[in-house]
């Protein structure tokens, strides 16, 4: 019987040590890894090199050369990471602000709602993340940051959340379509000469071919088209640069001057014409899909670094 | 260690609507402890208090794991553990006290070895059976945790529940401002599923008083100058509480421009009436009626005396003010009078619609005509959502958890003068309080709820029927051929780009039609704590003879 006890005991001891192992290895070599180092990250949304605001037309914009004025630009972008020039990857764990960031998803908002933009808009803004990511990734004195890597896009798990109860920023009726297809990642809405819509030419990035019996139920798996867009901006120094947004380069391959009706512009649908030069040209993603056109999605052409 | 078992027991249910993984976990951790006690009483032994400190010190191990280590837990992503929970703050405490008492028992029951002192004879079984179970469990959850389905996504459960353990788990900003309206918790909302708690300004919390109040107040024609109207003159209960006229005639007979608004989930407007991106609070709103002179109302304006004489005499309501008001030595006044109406209003509560049941599982509830019908109005082809979204079909919706702005006015096309956008004069919507151009025709989207019921449409009452107004929006906008208003209304340039114009045939317009009926609340429109309170007294009076 004593045996016995000592038995399970030293069984249960050496499990312990056994599971302790992989837990404590990272930290004994140096004290400074998990020392985290407050990170904030700094985005513009631009029309090539001007500020984009609300109520102001900007000429010659898209293939057809249209003026534009804008009446939204608010975008979710998720599971940021940095990397630096030794090749490691660390994740920018988003401050719980219970505002602009929950989890590892922040709303980026650059509308304020005058304008145009107060059909839909909120005049909260919000132009940077802040986080903390573990301090060798870009402070150690031998290495440099030199990429920054995020998604344009909600996760899954929290794509399909009810947004009358979902945590802010995941709460905003604007950017949410229903359970089945989840949020709007980008809403990118805007006015050109578009006569067929008298004007409209709106954007709205999101998932497509999400199965669930109905709108207002939530699929059990991933969607058929995430359309997520998956982001790596080079030659960024965190302290130093922007990650710009530009409309301009977003929409230069595309016609602004027509577009389809049911829905004007480009609302993610497979089949809409609208879609079918903006996404690859612009957002770098295959439609049919709704992956990266290529791995990466390195054709994008909605951020860069400034 | 008894109490943090049935703390965990007691969060368990919680739990497994969560993440199943995670209420078998509390369930066996719950148990386990509240096992141990019973051995504990019946065996003082050393390998009991052995196990007693494993699930005392080991728990509180895991605990520190789960916090310091990230793991693949859905819902526990890096966040969650900081999270101190009553519950969690609980049971730490409490598994610390027994874990404090317990290892001192084993100390002192271990017989000290030569040459070893009984601390360290002790300290190695303790130290290990505690980091082995702590450590061992870890491993288990985090290996198990993907094999267990999320059980609230997969097996169909109500989505809400998912989501509001998302908001309690993840945003503690969330949750403190859930607390404004904290005050209100004495009042019984009984909110249909899925709708949040409302906003409700801090000095005037909602009590059932107050509410009973107002309803009597709502229906009594002697709060108009001349005994004439009530609010129900112009809001009746079996319309969703609006009026079915065009536009109504106040108690003086003038004239009013605007069509009388539905009552419905007032609770959760942004902004209220028609286009006043200003007014947020209904004790504000509510002052127009009653006092207003442009146009007159209730008239009460030069008669507030008399008005005020008249419930002082009444028989019922200097008491019904004094249990409404009962810090208030004088509580027949028109600031309570206005409390008492708004907490009456925000009491409106409609939730309760076929669409509502099939929602929350019964897909019964739903006609196929009216099931085809919701899957047109969600598309991207008709764009309705986008204005009209949200539990209660409106962007322009707030509730005690909304952290942003949400007040919304669009302009969807109804009139053209000018071709340079203009709507009829006093009916320009958000530009006649700013005058800025690119509000001309900008009105804040209503609910759709009850919509069946409150024909005519529109902000001026200019659209007589629900397939009037499809046809409208399959328009692009509205064209007048002649008269005053003549003018194209899917060019006016103020219009929102979402009302472009689509094409439905007959049988989908019907099933259009059947959806926006699917709306229609018939208890709320029957609820008797709604009704008019003369009537069933006059009722009860006749019953009583
Ligand atoms: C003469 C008719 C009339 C009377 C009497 C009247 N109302 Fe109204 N009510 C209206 C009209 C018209 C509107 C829309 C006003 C606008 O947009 O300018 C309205 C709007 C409202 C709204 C705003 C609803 C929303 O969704 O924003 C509330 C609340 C309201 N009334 C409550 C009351 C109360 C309480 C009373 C009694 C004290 C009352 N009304 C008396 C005609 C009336
Ligand atoms: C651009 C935003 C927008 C879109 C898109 C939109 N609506 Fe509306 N809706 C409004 C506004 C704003 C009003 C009030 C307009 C007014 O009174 O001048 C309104 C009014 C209505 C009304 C009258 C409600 C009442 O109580 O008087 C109905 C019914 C309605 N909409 C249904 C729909 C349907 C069905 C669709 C889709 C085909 C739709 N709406 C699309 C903004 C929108």
């Amino acid at each position: 019987m004593r045996i016995h006890i000592f038995a399970s005991a030293a069984l249960i001891c050496m499990l312990g040590l056994a599971a302790c192992q992989p837990i404590q290895a990272p930290t004994e070599p140096s004290t400074t890894l998990d020392k985290p180092q407050p990170v904030a990250i700094n985005f513009a949304m631009k029309v090539r090199d001007r500020e984009a605001r609300c109520g102001e037309v900007y000429e010659g914009l898209g293939a057809s050369g249209s003026p534009v004025e804008i009446n939204d630009m608010r975008f979710y972008i998720s599971n940021v990471r940095l990397v630096n020039d030794k090749g490691a990857e660390t994740p920018v764990e988003l401050e719980q602000d219970g505002l602009w960031q929950v989890e590892n998803v922040a709303l980026l908002d650059f509308e304020d709602a005058t304008a145009g933009c107060a059909e839909t808009g909120t005049p909260e803004m919000n132009v940077g993340i802040r986080g903390i990511v573990a301090e060798q990734t870009f402070v150690c004195p031998e290495c440099e940051p030199t990429a920054i890597l995020f998604d344009l896009g909600v996760p899954f798990d929290l794509n399909h959340l009810d947004v009358t109860a979902a945590p802010s920023p995941l709460n905003i009726p604007a950017m949410w379509w229903n359970w089945q297809i989840g949020y709007k990642f980008a809403r990118i809405d805007l006015k050109t000469d578009a006569a067929a819509t008298e004007g409209a030419w709106f954007i709205h990035l999101g998932s497509t071919g999400c199965s669930s019996s109905d709108k207002n139920t939530p699929p059990e798996k991933p969607c058929m088209r995430p359309n997520v867009v998956s982001v790596r901006l080079d030659n960024f120094d965190v302290t130093k640069k922007v990650v710009v947004a530009d409309i301009a380069s977003l929409v230069a391959a595309v016609d602004l001057s027509e577009s389809t009706p049911q829905p004007a512009g480009c609302m993610s649908g497979p089949d809409d014409p609208d879609c079918a030069i903006l996404f690859p040209a612009g957002f770098g993603l295959d439609i049919a899909t709704g992956a990266c056109a290529e791995e990466g999605c390195p054709t994008q052409r909605f951020f860069r670094v400034e | 260690m008894a109490g943090a078992g049935v703390v965990h027991l007691s969060i368990m249910p919680e739990h497994m609507a969560h993440v199943t993984a995670h209420g078998l976990a509390l369930l066996v951790f719950g148990a386990l402890q509240i096992v141990w006690i019973l051995a504990a009483l019946r065996w003082w032994t050393r390998p009991v208090i052995l196990m007693g400190v494993a699930l005392s010190a080991g728990l509180i191990l895991l605990w520190v794991l789960l916090y310091a280590i990230p793991s693949p837990f859905i819902g526990h992503l890096p966040l969650h553990a900081r999270i101190l929970d009553r519950a969690l703050i609980v049971s730490k405490l409490l598994e610390g006290t027994a874990a404090a008492v317990l290892i001192p028992a084993y100390v002192m029951k271990t017989p000290s070895a030569v040459g070893m002192s009984r601390f360290l004879q002790a300290g190695a079984p303790i130290a290990c059976v505690v980091t082995g179970v702590g450590a061992l469990l870890w491993i288990v959850a985090a290996t198990s945790e993907t094999l267990f389905p999320v059980f609230s996504v997969s097996a169909g459960w109500p989505t809400w529940r998912l989501n509001q353990m998302r908001p309690a788990l993840i945003a503690p900003a969330v949750r403190s401002s859930a607390s404004l309206s904290g005050n209100s918790a004495a009042y019984d909302w009984d909110l249909p599923q899925g709708f949040p708690p409302p906003r409700v300004p801090e000095d005037n919390p909602m009590t059932h008083e107050k509410v009973e109040l107002g309803r009597y107040l709502f229906y009594d024609k002697r709060l108009s100058g001349n005994g004439t109207q009530s609010c129900e003159s112009c809001h009746v209960q079996t319309l969703a509480f609006s009026d079915g006229r065009r536009t109504p005639i106040g108690s003086t007979g003038e004239p009013l421009e605007r069509n009388s608004q539905a009552l419905v989930n007032v609770a959760y407007n942004a902004t209220l009436t028609w286009a006043n991106p200003g007014l947020t609070e209904l004790e504000r709103q509510i002052l127009i009626p009653i006092f207003g002179e442009f146009p007159i109302e209730l008239g009460v304006t030069s008669h507030e005396e008399e008005v005020l004489e008249r419930f002082r005499q009444d028989e019922r309501y200097p008491q019904m003010f004094a249990t409404a008001f009962p810090d208030d030595p004088a509580p027949i006044n028109f600031r309570n009078i206005v409390h008492a109406l708004a907490s009456f209003v925000r009491s409106l509560i409609s939730g309760n619609s076929p669409y509502d049941r099939y929602v929350a599982g019964d897909k019964t509830a739903l006609s196929e005509s009216a099931r085809r019908g919701m899957e047109l109005f969600f598309s991207e082809e008709l764009e309705c959502h986008h204005c009209h979204t949200g539990f209660n079909f409106t962007l322009s919706t707030v509730h005690a958890q909304s952290t942003f702005s949400a007040a919304a006015f669009q302009n969807n096309g109804l009139y053209n003068l000018d071709s340079a956008g203009a709507y009829p004069r006093g009916n320009r919507g958000v530009y006649e309080l700013t005058g800025k151009p690119e509000d001309m025709g900008r009105f804040r989207p209503p609910t759709l709820r009850n919509v069946a019921l409150t024909a005519p449409y529109m902000h001026d009452g200019s659209i007589a029927t629900l397939e009037e107004v499809i046809q409208h929006y399959m328009a692009g906008g509205r064209v007048i051929e002649e008269g005053p208003f003549a003018g194209d209304g899917r060019r006016n340039p103020y219009k929102s780009g979402l009302v472009s114009g689509f094409q439905l045939n007959e049988q989908e317009i019907a099933d259009l039609i059947a959806f926006l009926e699917s709306l229609t609340d018939e208890s709320f429109v029957t609820d008797p704590r709604f009704s008019n309170p003369f009537e069933e007294k006059a009722l009860d009076q006749i019953a009583d003879r």
